[in-house]
């Protein structure tokens, strides 16, 4: 079991800093930001994508593109997809619905999905 | 001879909640990636199965095992729907964390 073996690291910290305000230049900080919900921002998604996609056992990096299909590009079976599928969950934190999950089938349509998700982290 | 799309979605959904139940029960993931690993093995083993008739029993008795499984209390993420923080984490309003920066 490939994706429970290793778990994909998190690409993104957990804590991320807030741009130098005007009001306070001299202070930098950290804030986490557990209220504030929001879509993530599409750049972010996509590496993390990628970078789950990269660590799949099985799957030969060079390959490894936006627009590649688990399947006829990567090389992986059906139920490899469906692993590949649970790894996104893992990675941000989400439940995506059986329905939903069938559909995903490239790594396009995962960014996608997950840009759109106001719950991933 | 070959397998319907219905018939490989079923598998891959049978595979997928096979999965999940067992995130259920197993709390460590070391010991839930060896039982993982037997569910994909018990898959894989009929991967090529010649008999549609008997491919398409095991599906249901595996179909039935994953019913008998179900867990009575299955984990949610938290902030999923039925989850512990479900709608329960409101953004902060504006007029409160946009309070000019005082040091004490």
């Amino acid at each position: 079991m490939r994706l429970l073996l290793r778990r994909p690291q998190l690409a993104r910290p957990l804590t991320f800093s807030v741009p130098v305000n005007a009001r306070f230049p001299h202070q930098s900080f950290t804030v986490r930001a557990f209220s504030s919900g929001g879509f993530l921002p599409k750049q972010e998604v996509q590496e993390r994508v990628l970078s789950v996609v990269k660590n799949f056992e099985g799957v030969d990096v060079s390959k490894v593109s936006e627009t590649a299909h688990f399947m006829n590009d990567l090389g992986l079976d059906s139920l490899d997809t469906v692993e590949i599928v649970m790894a996104f969950e893992d990675e941000f934190a989400i439940e995506i619905p059986d329905a939903e999950a069938e559909k995903i089938q490239t790594v396009e349509q995962a960014i996608s999905y997950v840009a759109s998700h106001p719950q991933a982290k | 001879m070959s397998y319907t799309v219905a018939h490989k979605a079923r598998v891959c959904r049978l595979y997928r909640r096979a999965i999940k139940t067992l995130m259920d029960w197993v709390v460590d993931r070391e010991v839930l990636s060896e039982q993982a690993i037997q569910v994909r093995n018990q898959i894989e083993r009929h991967r090529h199965e010649p008999n549609i008739a008997y491919a398409e029993d095991l599906l249901k008795a595996g179909e039935a095992r994953l019913k008998k499984y179900a867990h009575p209390d299955p984990y949610i993420l938290p902030e999923m729907p039925g989850g512990t923080k479900w709608q329960r984490n409101l953004p902060v309003p504006h007029e409160i964390w946009d309070q000019p920066y005082v040091k004490h």
